[in-house]
């Protein structure tokens, strides 16, 4: 299996440039060629480099063009020199590690089907140092919509990148993106090694230094994203993101689609900024305030207790458009969820807790958007805490937890490589605001039961990976979660355990890996004070200690071994 | 492009092979002496002569009285081939929609009504079970009435059972679920076995202990 290196070079400093090459000549893999495409170099010490590279290793192949044509035409050129069955992305500054095509080799040997593989990367500046290691989600195709995220190291079958029509003019600075777009369209395989085998190396004017230094690559990147769309079938919109290098989707349903929202409730009431407000009222009149989808139908699971003028309320609000369903057994979340879908009528079911509030306009047509596309089973939303921080960013099953991703956080944090900013698929969302199809709300038997109050949506969304669908979160969603205001939200050592004997558990997350550095070990820190105070003020040092005594013993009885589930390799791969 | 299945809002059509399999149980349920088929509906007739059930061709069941005709809807104007059958029960179906309604109201023209015999087998948008008879409004009235007041426990039972279906569709994927995961863990557990069979320690204190059980068993002896 022999591998094509692709390196256009224009201009880099001499000495990153000879790093690269060596790099590559330092491959523990022997069979490779390295195609260098010199686009027109005007430092004449990089020409006599090239020249020298020719003559020091018969695998080095020099490609010159007569005149400077930009980075995708010299990628192009290198691409049609190649000659290997893959190829291999090498930027002329950045350095390989020594095993990377070692290790691609062994993959692409165990799998013949692979036509894409990706590894994690790491930053080095001029100094060697090594940092803002980047440890990639599994194969994540709305991820990728939002952000190039599989960059370095990308190892394409040759033939499929031909195929897709190679490296396009006038997308120069992404692209690398445009073609990884139009190479997983056709991919029959995609695989993610989770190994650093690419150091990106930061130098001043270089994307790895400053996302904004190159500004056209981004709206090269935001065409890239929309020609993708328009291919695949996609009824949407790519804009620019909030950070640099990163694009938003605004997605748009048929005006056929019916949508059911299915909110259990009690009719609660309670005091938020300072006011008086019926939770569910205030949930259902933003909801159908933010939408201008018309084909509507609101669900209210409501507790015998519920207040009559709530309803009545409800009623003023939503009209005909409101089911009420009278729920007259002990609290079940799951089961009122369950009753809710069964008297819905919607092609698509979105449950909704009544202690929200939605903020972003045409948040029904964002969170059913992806829905449109047959391998999604399921959507959730990001969610703020009364006070701005992030309640939930998706789920994070991690170190054999679960828990919210992001809890707590500045929602302009730029963690994790902007995770909080891009939609991207995520191990799970949590039910306070999820939309799926009815069909996939039949086939998984929706809502554990025996789950009445906490963990319900980790079991639901293990069932929708365990269908083979996509969890997808996106971050254009938005809605304050008042959570918990209406129910005690105390999590059972049982509950733990049921859902851990069904689905085991993850030591890193697969579509959110994150790093335990001392960063991170400060932010969970932080973010456990933060839950002592708040349990301290609701119920003094005995709840602090109660839940303190609760978490060691779930964490001691995970140490005791963790169970791995067969139903993937890459997650078997994962779990400990 | 997508595929969107909302579950039924009614009973689904049949597909034919289905279609046959339930006018071949509601044949049989019904129990009739004889039985005419109208229309062609491949297997219809192997079908219903598989359970028992004699089959008599259009021609020769007229004038026999006490018999199930089994007749497609649009063999025929209704109050015609009603009249030409003249059987006390007819089995009419069609798998198309929209064509209830007409035809029971032609139907009461030749003196058949929808019977009142609630069966599983009919009770899809496929099939219909007229009977003959002369009943009075009164009759009617009360009957239809009846018919009525049943209607919201009907779809009372659809959610219940719905309802049921999924809760049973969560156990069976969840003990799916665990049963793989106890597989994963016997799997390895026994790796784990295996591989203390196979290190240095455990061979050598199994030779160290080995003559020691051989002399227990010899003393046992």
């Amino acid at each position: 299996m022999k591998f094509s290196v692709l390196t256009p070079v224009f201009d880099p400093p001499v000495g990153a440039l000879r790093a690269a090459v060596e790099s590559v000549r330092a491959q523990t893999y022997p069979d490779w060629e390295l195609v260098l495409v010199d686009d027109a170099s005007t430092d004449a010490a990089v020409k006599a480099a090239l020249a020298d590279f020719e003559t020091l290793d018969p695998r080095i192949v020099v490609v010159r063009r007569a005149s400077n044509g930009g980075i995708g035409a010299a990628s192009q050129d290198a691409l049609q020199h190649a000659s290997g069955e893959f190829v291999a992305l090498l930027d002329h500054d950045d350095l390989l590690a020594p095993h990377a095509l070692g290790r691609a080799a062994d993959a692409l040997a165990a799998d013949p089907e692979i036509d894409y593989l990706y590894t994690d990367e790491d930053k080095v500046d001029d100094t060697g140092r090594h940092y803002d290691t980047f440890m990639k989600p599994e194969w994540s195709p709305e991820r990728l919509r939002g952000q190039m995220y599989t960059a370095h190291l990308s190892v394409i079958r040759r033939s499929i990148a031909i195929e897709a029509g190679g490296f396009r003019l006038g997308f120069d600075g992404s692209q690398d993106h445009d073609l990884v777009l139009r190479v997983t369209e056709r991919a029959r395989r995609i695989v993610h090694l989770p190994e650093v085998l690419y150091h990106w190396r930061v130098v001043p004017g270089s994307t790895a230094g400053d996302p904004r230094a190159k500004t056209y690559a981004w709206e090269a990147g935001r065409r890239a994203v929309q020609d993708h769309l328009d291919r695949i079938g996609t009824d949407g919109d790519a804009s620019l993101g909030p950070l640099p290098g990163t694009y938003r989707i605004e997605r748009r349903i048929p005006a056929e689609r019916t949508i059911s929202i299915v909110i259990p409730t009690r009719g609660s009431s309670g005091l938020i900024w300072g006011e008086q407000r019926c939770f569910v009222v205030e949930a259902v009149r933003s909801a159908l305030e933010h939408t201008d989808h018309k084909n509507v139908e609101i669900v209210a699971v409501c507790d015998t207790a519920t207040p009559a003028e709530v309803i009545d309320e409800l009623y003023v609000i939503a009209g005909d458009r409101l089911t009420v369903v009278e729920y007259t057994e002990p609290f079940n979340f799951s089961r009122k969820c369950n009753a809710g879908f069964v008297a819905s009528q919607g092609d698509v079911v979105v449950m909704l807790n009544d202690d929200v509030e939605v903020i972003s306009d045409r948040w029904l047509e964002n969170l059913c958007g992806p829905l449109e596309d047959p391998t999604v089973g399921l959507t959730g939303a990001l969610l703020y805490y009364g006070d701005g921080t992030v309640q939930h960013a998706g789920h994070l099953y991690d170190r054999n937890e679960y828990s919210h991703a992001f809890l707590g956080c500045d929602p302009e944090s730029t963690v994790a490589f902007s995770a909080l900013h891009i939609n991207r698929e995520a191990s799970g969302v949590t039910a306070a605001c999820a939309a799926l199809r009815r069909d996939t709300f039949a086939a998984i038997g929706g809502f554990c039961e025996d789950l009445p109050g906490n963990f319900n949506d980790v079991d639901f969304c293990f069932k929708i990976a365990h269908a083979g669908l996509r969890t997808v979160w996106l971050s254009n969603v938005e809605l304050f979660h008042f959570e918990s205001r209406t129910r005690d939200s105390t999590v059972q050592e049982w509950e733990y355990k049921r859902v851990h004997d069904r689905w085991g558990s993850y030591v890193i997350d697969p579509m959110l890996p994150l790093q335990h550095g001392p960063a991170r070990r400060s932010r969970q820190f932080a973010v456990l004070l933060t839950r002592a105070i708040t349990l301290y003020r609701q119920g003094g040092t005995r709840l602090v200690l109660e839940r303190y005594r609760a978490r060691r013993s779930r964490l001691a009885m995970l140490s005791a071994g963790t169970v791995a589930s067969p139903s993937s390799p890459e997650r078997a791969a994962r779990l400990g | 492009m997508p595929q969107f299945r909302p579950l039924p809002r009614r009973l689904q059509e049949p597909d034919p092979a289905t279609l046959v399999e339930l006018l071949a149980r509601a044949v049989a349920r019904l129990a009739a002496p004889a039985v005419a088929v109208v229309g062609d509906q491949p297997g219809l007739a192997e079908a219903l002569t598989a359970r028992g059930v004699s089959v008599v061709l259009l021609e020769d069941i007229d004038g026999q009285s006490g018999a199930l005709a089994v007749v497609r809807a649009d063999s025929g104007p209704a109050d015609e081939v009603l009249a030409k059958v003249g059987t006390a029960r007819v089995l009419v179906w069609q798998p198309e929609d929209g064509w209830f309604a007409q035809y029971v109201g032609a139907a009461a023209h030749a003196g058949y009504y929808r019977s009142m015999r609630r069966m599983a087998e009919v009770r899809g948008a496929s099939c219909l079970l007229l009977d003959a008879g002369n009943p009075t409004i009164a009759e009617l009235v009360s009957r239809y009435e009846t018919i009525l007041a049943g209607g919201p426990d009907l779809e009372q039972e659809l959610r219940n059972l719905q309802h049921q279906l999924l809760t049973s569709r969560d156990h069976a994927i969840g003990a799916e679920a665990e049963f793989e995961q106890l597989r994963a863990r016997q799997a390895e557990l026994l790796g784990q076995i295996s591989e203390m069979y196979s290190t240095t320690t455990w061979r050598v204190g199994a030779a160290v202990v080995a003559p020691l059980g051989r002399a227990k068993r010899a003393l046992r002896k």
